[in-house]
């Protein structure tokens, strides 16, 4: 059986955030209005490093259960795009990371009251990346940078739950074949299978958005189905963790979002019994 | 008739034991980890604290020692059940707000991920079960003196009762295949509370002389039903467990995979 591995921290996994901060991010993404690619992308690495490490949160410490990579690519270059004290670090723990945000904000939100209304909470919104877009996109650059990060972190957990890449894109290449690529990426693993490799695609071209689907049959555009072809099919629990949140999925289902919240992977993780309120 | 109580409990292997998020309690309570029964009747409460909620084991800790001391009919009915986990809801908030207090005062408030985690609650099952034995020693007869059992579940914490090396009641009765990663919990936050009458079991039957009563947290009792669907009998190896060694028998159940990685925690009532 594969991706069946125990996430500790004896054990841990990898996550890479493959960021895009090339100069067409800073365009507006189709079907959000005033919303900017560069944007969407920075919250949505933002919320999902809040969700991770709130995910191994205990008293007064994150548990190690993953090691996280954060590349950007734009201009000529990939690599680390943490700023603050973490700004030269290829690879950091999740316990680290979570204590070493740029800044942490409060914001507002709407929360249950238990009598069926809603009450206004603030909470605190830690932010490790700022949206930044800037020259051309080297993102075959980015899939062989995450390639040497992962090689080396293997060979260190052989037989932890894979590494999970996810390139947060407009998917507008121009280094060469990402294709390539990434199947090359694809290609590492560990004993308990290979790397998943999932893409969000944020995109100006507009139409419908799109969550884990499983066939290129409707997306809007070559960069879109590009992309879709780039992208591991869900391993089985994670597909069964994505129908219980309702996407519609099959055994083809590929970890690929176009236009829409990418938040729910982090559900698809196992580290233990699930936080979850009753519904 | 005379009952023991033997309790064994142990962390998530490669985990610290202050890192035991499960919470177990008997009233009255018992010294050490085995004791006789003292009376007619014992509450045995366990709780299983979700591993995703930081402060988890703060809460099982406190579910299982306020349903201890709650009142005997608590466990008679859902609604008194219910009672119970709204007030030990109302009070959680002011353990938080201590809590956080008490950090901010050591010089070491709370980091923006523990008021995260603080706003969304924590979790736990939690199973408390009453047992009141006969009133003649040796009596069996239907509707004659015979003792009783009163049980509330909430998740996968579950009670095995054996009698004439049979297993009678599994509660809840859970299959092997459908034991997982989500289990019903009680949260301390109240935004659920309109959804826990729901998933709130309940369950009764006979207590006699000889049975046994093995209370365990998920992973156990994922392997007890795995056992009793292979046509085993795992409660011969639990009744055993002061003689064969709890570390002993965990470690090579653990190491042969038949019992999956996770806090383990288990209460044998033992009626002779």
């Amino acid at each position: 059986m594969t991706y069946t591995a125990e996430i500790s921290r004896t054990n841990p996994s990898c996550f890479v955030f493959m960021i895009d901060q090339s100069a067409s991010m800073i365009d507006p993404i189709g079907g959000r209005g005033l919303q900017h690619k560069h944007e969407v992308v920075a919250d949505a690495v933002n919320r999902l490093l809040m969700e991770l490490s709130i995910k191994c949160a205990k008293e007064e410490g994150v548990r190690d259960y993953f090691h996280v990579a954060v590349i950007g690519y734009g201009g000529s270059t990939a690599g680390p795009a943490l700023g603050g004290d973490l700004h030269d670090q290829d690879l950091v723990s999740i316990g680290l990371l979570a204590d070493k945000p740029l800044r942490v904000e409060h914001r507002t939100k709407k929360v249950p009251d238990g009598a069926g209304g809603l009450v206004d909470e603030t909470v605190s919104f830690p932010v490790w990346l700022e949206p930044l877009g800037n020259g051309a996109t080297p993102m075959c650059k980015a899939l062989n940078r995450s390639k040497d990060i992962l090689a080396a972190w293997i060979s260190r957990y052989p037989r932890s739950f894979p590494p999970i890449v996810l390139n947060l894109t407009d998917g507008e290449a121009n280094d060469g074949d990402p294709v390539q690529a990434a199947t090359e990426l694809r290609q590492l693993g560990t004993d308990d299978g290979a790397v998943l490799l999932f893409n969000l695609h944020v995109s100006g071209a507009g139409g419908a958005s799109v969550a884990f689907p499983d066939s290129d049959a409707g997306l809007p555009d070559a960069y879109a189905r590009t992309l879709f072809e780039m992208s591991s099919p869900l391993p089985p629990h994670m597909r069964d963790y994505a129908a219980q949140q309702g996407y519609s999925v099959s055994g083809g289902t590929r970890g690929f979002v176009y236009n829409s919240d990418i938040i729910s992977l982090v559900n698809f993780l196992d580290i233990g019994t699930r936080a979850v309120a009753l519904r | 008739m005379r009952g023991s109580i033997f309790s064994y409990s142990a962390p998530k292997h490669g985990n610290s034991p202050d890192e035991y998020e499960d919470a177990w309690c008997t009233s009255p309570p018992i010294s050490a980890d085995a004791g006789e029964i003292a009376g007619k009747s014992i509450r045995v409460s366990v709780a299983d604290g979700a591993s995703e909620s930081p402060f988890a084991a703060r809460w099982a800790h406190m579910l299982v020692d306020r349903f201890s001391s709650a009142p005997q009919a608590t466990l008679q009915s859902v609604t008194n059940v219910l009672e119970v986990l709204d007030a030990i809801g109302t009070y959680w908030p002011r353990v938080m707000e201590s809590y956080a207090a008490s950090r901010t005062l050591s010089g070491r408030p709370l980091k923006w991920y523990e008021e995260r985690a603080i706003s969304r609650g924590a979790f736990a099952t939690l199973l408390a079960a009453d047992l009141t034995l006969p009133v003649s020693p040796g009596s069996r007869a239907p509707h004659h003196d015979e003792g009783h059992w009163h049980a509330v579940s909430i998740g996968d914490t579950c009670m095995f009762q054996i009698r004439d090396d049979n297993l009678l009641v599994a509660f809840p009765a859970i299959p092997s295949a459908e034991f997982g990663n989500n289990p019903a919990l009680v949260g301390s936050n109240h935004s659920d509370r309109a959804f826990l009458p729901a998933h709130t079991l309940m369950h009764s039957g006979s207590v006699a002389q000889g049975d046994d009563f093995f209370i365990c947290t998920d992973a156990l009792a994922l392997w007890f039903t795995e056992q009793v669907e292979s046509g085993c009998k795992p409660w011969t190896v639990l009744r055993d467990l002061q003689a064969i060694g709890f570390p002993e028998w965990l470690e090579g159940t653990r190491r042969t995979g038949d019992l999956r990685n996770d806090d383990v925690t288990l209460i044998h009532v033992d009626l002779w």
